[in-house]
Parts: C-alpha cells; sequence; structure tokens
C-alpha cells in the first residue's frame, strides 16, 4: 500500500498538496495553540456552510411563487431538512462571531505585523464575504423577515451618493422586487460569494503558511518552500508539528461550536425568542415556527435587522434624518479604512503605542456594538407593542405553515394560503370596514383597542355600533336581550345620526315590560328563546341544544309560557314584531307591529350577506336603519365572505387544538 | 516587428478579445433592467367619494393584474393607498409606502397621524413630515374626482416612488 502511495506521490506530489491544503507541515509554538484555534474552527464552519448549503440547494427554489413553499417542504417533508437548513443558519451565526474573535486576537498579539500585513487583509476581505453571505443568505425562504430586510437593505443600498440608484436596480433586477431579486440574490449567495470565499480562503492559508515556513524553518527568503515529511519530530523543543497538536484543538473547539449550533437548531426557537409574545391558540408548537409566514407587503410587519446590522440601525435612529447616510454610508466605511490601516499604526506611534491603539480600536468596535445591540433589545422588550406585534407575526407564521402542511401551497405561490384564509383576511376587512362603528371584543379585529384621548389620557372606548364577536349565537344573543343599550350593543347607537330610535326602540321596551325584574320573564326563558334563534344560524357552536331547550324557547317566542303554577304567563311575544318559523310553526304572528328584522335564517352566511349589503332593506331594519350598505363596489364578494366566515369562527382548524405551554 | 514582439502583441490582443468576449455580453446581460419600457400611466377608480368620511383616512387597496419578470399573475394585490376626504369634493391620495425606507404606514386615529413603525416616522393627515428619519413627506398621488354611472368616484394615476430620497421619483 505504501509503495502504491509513494508511486502516485512521486507523480502527483499529492502529499505536499495536501499538507499544504490543511496547513500541517509547520511547527507551532507550543505556548501558544489555544490562542489559534479560530482560524482553523473557522474553516472547518466554513466547510460546514458549503456542505449543508449544496445540500439545501438540491430542494430550494428561487422564485417568488416556489421559495417559501421549497423551504417549507424541505423543513417538513426532507428527512433531516429542518437540521441541516438549522445548522446553516446557526453557523452562518457562530462564524460571524468566530471571526469577531479571530480579528480580535490576531490585533491583540499584533499578528498583523510585517510581514503579515497581507494575510491581515486578506481576512478582512473573508470577514466581509462571509458578512456579505449572511445578508444575501437571510431573504432567500422568501418569508416576512428576509423580504422585509432585505427591502431596507437595497433601499440603504439606494441612497448612496452617486451609484447607489444603479447598484440598486443591478442588485434587485428591476425597480422593484420580483422573481429577478430571487434569481439574483440566489447567485450571489451560492455562486459568487463562495467562489470569492473559497478563493480568498486559499490565499489567506498558503499566506498563514508561507509566513510560518519562513519564520519557523529558517528557510532562506526567496527560496523554494520545503516540502515538510510529516509526522515531524521537532528537534526544538519550544515548538510542535500543526499536525497533530493544533488539529486537535481546533476540531475540538470546532466541535463545541458545532454542538451550541446543534442544541440551537434542536432545541432553541430560532424566530421568536420573547416569550411574552407567544400566543397561545397556535396551530403548531413554536420550535416547529422555523419559517415566517410568506412575503406580503400587505400584512402588517415590524422589521427589525439581524443582530449583526442592530447596532447600525439603533445607531440610524440616533442620527438627524438628512444625515442619515453618515451612518448607512460613511461611518462602514470609516471603520473598514480603520481596520485596513492597523498595520500602518506601528509607523505612526510606534510598536507599543500602534498595538495598543489597534487593541483599543477593535475592543471598542465590539463593545460599542454589544452596547447599541443592548440598548435596541432592552427599548424592544419593554414595548408591549413590540410583543403585540411578535405575538402577531408568530400566529400569522404558525397559520401559514399548518395551511401549507394540510393543504400544500397552490402553484401561485404562497401568499394566497393567507389571503385567502377566513382567519387571516376576516380581521383586515372587519378592521378596514367594520371597525369604525363596530368593536369585536372591545379591539378592532386586529387586536388593535379602539381608543381615545380623554384629559391626556388614552382609554378605551365602545363603538358606536353592537360587537360582533359571538354575534348570532346563543350567549351574545342573551346578552343582547338582557341588555340591548349596554355598552357592547346598542347603548352608544344614539350618537349616530337617527341612532336613537334604535337604542330606544322596541326592544328596550319590551325588555323593560316583559323581563324580571318588571316583567314575568325569566332568565332560562331568554336563553332558551335565544337558543331557538341561534340554531337559525347554523354556527358550528349553536347545535345540541336539548329538545326542552328549544320547545321552551318556542313557547316564549309564540307566548304559550306556563309558570310552575300551570297558569299563562303574560307577556309580550316576540312573533308580534318579528318572523321566525320555527318559532311560530303556523304563522300567527305575521305582519306584525312595528317592521323588525325577520329572524328566519338569523346569523347564517345567507342573511348576513343579505344584511350586510343591504341592511335597510324591509326585512331588516327598514326606515330605522343607520348602518352604510356595502354594495359591491364598496365590498367585494370575495372579502365579504371571508369577512362572515371568520365571523362565524369557520375556518380550518387543527383537529386537536394543540396548547402552547 | 520581430517574431517575438509580434507574439507579445498577438496574446495581447487576444487576450483583450477574449475579455471582451465575456463581459461585453455580460455587462448587458446584467444591466437588462435598466432597459425596460417605462409602465402605463392609465387611471383607476379607486373609491366612491360618498363613502369617506371628511377628515377619515381609508386605506384602499389596488387589484389588478401584474406582469413579473415572465410571469403574468391573475389579478391580485398590486399596492395601496390611504385617501384622505379634505372637503365636499376634494381628496388627498398617498401612496401608503414609507417614504423613508419603503415599509407600509398606518394611520393612528387618536393622534390623527400617519406612522411607520420600522424607523418611527411620522405624517400629519397632510401628508406633511411631523418627525422621525424620512426626507420627504407621503407621497401624494395624481387624483380626480371623476363621474362614473352618474356618482362621483376618486380615480388616480397609480405609481410608486423610489424611497430614501429628497425628490419623489417614480419607479421605472
Amino acid at each position: 500500500m505504501s509503495k502504491v502511495l509513494d508511486w502516485l506521490d512521486d507523480r502527483t506530489g499529492y502529499r505536499g498538496l495536501l499538507h499544504a491544503l490543511v496547513l500541517l507541515n509547520f511547527p507551532v509554538s507550543k505556548a501558544a495553540s489555544w490562542r489559534y484555534v479560530w482560524g482553523g474552527s473557522l474553516a472547518l464552519m466554513f466547510g460546514v456552510e458549503l456542505i449543508t448549503g449544496t445540500l439545501l440547494m438540491t430542494v430550494y427554489s428561487p422564485s417568488e411563487a416556489a421559495a417559501w413553499g421549497s423551504v417549507q417542504y424541505l423543513e417538513t417533508q426532507t428527512m433531516f431538512g429542518s437540521f441541516v437548513r438549522g445548522l446553516h443558519h446557526t453557523t452562518s451565526h457562530l462564524m460571524l462571531i468566530g471571526m469577531v474573535m479571530h480579528l480580535l486576537i490576531v490585533v491583540v498579539s499584533a499578528a498583523y505585523r510585517r510581514p503579515k500585513e497581507v494575510t491581515y487583509w486578506s481576512g478582512l476581505i473573508l470577514a466581509s464575504l462571509v458578512f456579505a453571505l449572511a445578508v444575501t443568505g437571510n431573504p432567500l425562504p422568501w418569508d416576512q423577515k428576509g423580504y422585509q430586510a432585505y427591502q431596507i437593505e437595497t433601499s440603504i443600498v439606494g441612497t448612496m451618493p452617486v451609484v447607489g440608484p444603479t447598484m440598486k436596480t443591478l442588485l434587485i433586477g428591476g425597480s422593484e422586487f420580483g422573481s429577478l431579486t430571487l434569481t439574483r440574490l440566489y447567485t450571489l449567495h451560492v455562486v459568487v460569494l463562495p467562489v470569492l470565499a473559497t478563493l480568498l480562503l486559499v490565499i489567506h492559508f498558503s499566506l498563514v503558511r508561507r509566513e510560518k515556513l519562513m519564520s519557523n524553518c529558517a528557510t532562506k527568503r526567496g527560496g523554494d518552500l520545503p516540502i515538510v515529511a510529516l509526522p515531524q519530530a521537532s528537534s526544538d523543543a519550544g515548538s510542535l508539528p500543526y499536525w497533530p497538536f493544533q488539529t486537535s484543538r481546533n476540531l475540538l473547539v470546532f466541535f463545541i461550536l458545532m454542538l451550541i449550533a446543534t442544541g440551537v437548531t434542536l432545541f432553541g426557537s430560532r424566530l421568536f425568542s420573547n416569550p411574552e409574545g407567544i400566543a397561545a391558540d397556535l396551530e403548531l408548537p413554536p420550535n416547529e415556527i422555523t419559517l415566517q409566514a410568506p412575503a406580503d407587503p400587505d400584512l402588517p410587519y415590524l422589521a427589525r435587522p439581524e443582530w449583526y446590522v442592530r447596532p447600525l440601525y439603533e445607531l440610524r435612529h440616533m442620527v438627524p434624518s438628512d444625515r442619515e447616510v453618515l451612518v448607512t454610508g460613511a461611518l462602514p466605511l470609516v471603520i473598514v479604512i480603520l481596520l485596513s490601516l492597523v498595520p500602518f499604526y506601528d509607523k505612526v506611534v510606534g510598536q507599543t503605542g500602534g498595538r495598543g491603539l489597534a487593541s483599543i480600536l477593535v475592543l471598542g468596535l465590539i463593545g460599542g456594538s454589544a452596547s447599541l445591540l443592548w440598548y435596541g433589545w432592552k427599548n424592544d422588550h419593554a414595548d408591549p407593542a413590540f410583543a403585540k406585534a411578535k405575538s402577531q407575526e408568530q400566529a400569522l407564521a404558525s397559520r401559514a405553515l399548518w395551511l401549507a402542511r394540510e393543504n400544500g401551497v397552490p402553484p401561485d405561490g404562497p401568499v394566497a394560503l393567507l389571503q385567502n384564509d377566513p382567519r387571516v383576511r376576516g380581521p383586515l376587512v372587519f378592521a378596514e370596514h367594520c371597525a369604525g362603528c363596530h368593536t369585536w371584543d372591545g379591539h378592532d379585529g386586529t387586536g388593535k383597542a379602539k381608543r381615545e384621548l380623554v384629559d391626556g389620557v388614552e382609554r378605551p372606548v365602545a363603538g358606536t355600533a353592537p360587537d360582533l364577536a359571538g354575534f348570532g349565537g346563543q350567549d351574545w344573543l342573551s346578552a343582547f336581550l338582557k341588555d340591548p343599550t349596554g355598552p357592547k350593543f346598542f347603548g352608544q347607537t344614539d350618537q349616530i345620526k337617527g341612532g336613537e330610535r334604535i337604542k330606544n326602540g322596541e326592544m328596550r321596551k319590551w325588555l323593560e315590560e316583559n323581563v324580571k325584574p318588571n316583567g314575568p320573564l325569566e332568565d332560562r326563558h331568554v336563553r332558551a328563546v335565544a337558543a331557538l334563534i341561534a340554531k337559525e344560524s347554523g354556527r358550528g357552536d349553536a347545535s345540541g341544544f336539548s329538545e326542552e331547550e328549544l320547545k321552551l324557547g318556542q313557547e316564549v317566542f309564540s307566548g304559550d309560557v306556563m309558570n310552575a303554577q300551570g297558569e299563562p304567563l303574560e307577556f309580550a311575544q316576540c312573533l308580534q314584531c318579528h318572523s321566525l318559523k320555527s318559532g311560530d310553526p303556523d304563522g300567527s304572528g305575521s305582519g306584525g307591529l312595528s317592521p323588525a328584522p325577520e329572524l328566519d335564517g338569523y346569523g347564517s352566511v345567507a342573511w348576513l350577506r343579505d344584511f350586510v349589503r343591504n341592511p335597510g332593506e324591509r326585512k331588516f331594519y327598514g326606515k330605522k336603519n343607520v348602518m352604510p350598505a356595502f354594495d359591491t363596489e364598496r365590498l367585494s364578494d370575495r372579502d365579504l365572505d371571508l369577512l362572515l366566515r371568520w365571523m362565524r369562527g369557520e375556518w380550518a382548524k387543527p383537529e386537536v387544538q394543540k396548547n402552547a405551554p | 516587428m520581430q517574431r517575438r514582439s509580434f507574439f507579445h502583441w498577438a496574446s495581447a490582443m487576444l487576450s483583450g478579445a477574449y475579455l471582451a468576449l465575456l463581459a461585453v455580453p455580460g455587462v448587458g446581460f446584467l444591466t437588462e433592467p435598466f432597459r425596460r419600457k417605462s409602465k402605463s400611466s392609465k387611471s383607476r377608480k379607486l373609491v366612491r367619494v360618498k363613502d369617506l368620511e371628511v377628515g377619515v383616512p381609508r386605506r384602499v387597496v389596488l387589484r389588478d393584474q401584474r406582469t413579473d419578470a415572465w410571469t403574468k399573475y391573475a389579478e391580485g394585490t398590486i399596492g395601496a393607498v390611504w385617501v384622505v376626504r379634505t372637503g365636499e369634493s376634494q381628496v388627498d391620495v398617498f401612496s401608503v409606502v414609507c417614504p423613508h425606507l419603503g415599509c407600509p404606514v398606518d394611520y393612528v386615529a387618536e393622534e390623527k397621524q400617519f406612522f411607520c413603525p420600522c424607523h418611527a416616522a411620522s405624517y400629519a393627515a397632510n401628508g406633511t413630515t411631523i418627525a422621525g428619519p424620512q426626507k420627504r413627506g407621503l407621497d401624494r398621488l395624481e387624483s380626480k374626482i371623476e363621474s362614473v354611472g352618474g356618482e362621483p368616484w376618486v380615480s388616480i394615476v397609480f405609481a410608486k416612488f423610489e424611497p430614501g430620497i429628497l425628490e419623489q421619483v417614480p419607479l421605472v
């Protein structure tokens, strides 16, 4: 065997190549071993990125319609898909941290000094390439987080003086985001930047190796590099060969970092880390929400950059708007120039001073960035609006991922998943069209409470029209019958022109005259008639009433209720004003004394659709009506349908609702 | 000319040709976005004037077919605008896209302000800047009131604008 290998080496020189490639053939000083682990670990992590990245490429599809779906597929269907993507993601973050460590150690130990200036610069370029890889990888899933971040990043590019607009157009392949944005981004991320980085890595390594051989092996300058036979027992007691002494340390540190990456991948929540923002009724457990909702500029999203650009983001908020380019353009440029000039500091301020200055620069950058980061996080976490926004985004993400799992992603793209979902679209339609007057559980459907400023204090206000959460159900109806002028119903309706007639109308009079304490009807009578009417809606939560209760409801409706002694109760029956076939089978009350809404099908989709389209129709409020009619010009059939299905709680849900802890 | 210098000259020329062979189509290939035709500026009807309350901004979503590179999409959302009725027959129409860096702008009814949550830009109901990092006020869209079927409608010429700069420059 060894003969064959010797032959091969003779013809190819593969040993030399191998040793050169993996930096094995030079001795290192024994004491310094642990300080030099970062370079080797970073190279190993770069290898992890190349391999996991190549694996991801076999599933990922860079198009607006397919990107999100392909990532969702690899997260859920591909074996180890979630792990591979998680590792790729977490390792990229660890590489950024590792590079800062590497830079710090290089600067503190003055490893940028002659003859290592070019090695130092190649390292700086490598660091920028890894940074660019992180920035270009982030938007690829085309989810809300990546999309919105890239939107802002490319806008910043566009604000750069002179070349900005051209660069932006080149980057996004047009004036607006589209399919070409993704193909360009993808090309940058998987070919251009990795090839450049690999090239730089080879240069960086060969420079390091050359320098080690020059200084440790006492080779003549300019002479050919020696091929050192390995493993080499060093003659110098203070020196040990790289292999295996440094290599094993590098590997050990690398594996500790991988352990962290694996831990974060398997057990950490990669997207939503603020526990107070965890919504309770998610379709998926939080650790399965590894992707945000598909990119949709129509959905609310609170964009925050990744931690590695967050310091600049915070700083940008502290300068006046006309100086913004100082932070987004000039400051990064100045930092890069200051770091690049580090090898020349010695010339200006002397060896000790130069090293001190360089160390102060790097430590200052780390310290400054860390405090800005901490400041930003502290502010966000103290802000209830932030927690609320994050919890809403989490709900949308969970919803989209669950729908994609159940129904697959439509060929037009994943945006349709949420745009055609009553649970997501319904509240938005409600907020846009209804929340001017109505409320939903006290808010506008999306969770924003209606508030007004009274003497400088914000307080919640009731709507001028009924709160519609639970509309048509037994609880809503009986609450209404017991208190039609309460703040949740017609209490504020008199603020609308003509609303007085509704607030102080027949229902109020009926309640005051016929229900206890002034009338004979008891709570159970009210609930029974509410059940009878609720059954009309066909709502999922309005079924399973007992025969007995429905019968009692019918008796209340048509007026044949006996008390415990078997005597008939005296009260005004509902059928005097309302018509309802199930409450009045013989039709004795038709006509009515005063026009009041028909109750056949009350709260059903058909009834609600007719009502919203024209509430002033005779079979609804007639001349008393104060609600505007919503015709198709104002509210499309599609939106109305999504609104009604949401109001009735009719959206696809998991069989067993998983409760998040 | 000597044989050697001829070959020097020849390889320099041929290398140049080699580079040009790759660079010219390469640059042309990548700069295709600069040569796109500008979009049509058709007028779109938005909302009936009678559906707007004076002083209460309404967000109106625009739906249309949209072409992105090779894909012609079925009708979908192409953008949204804020419509503010300022008088009997006067309206202001603003793009919902924040002229700072392009996030969508909300309206905060309690404060009668438009607010962008990304970088805390705020605007008055007439679109002018109140506070924040933006360099210009909300982008105003060309609007007029037209009679459609006997009823007055707000119609606009929809456009999007370059964010982040002082002037309101429409995107091509």
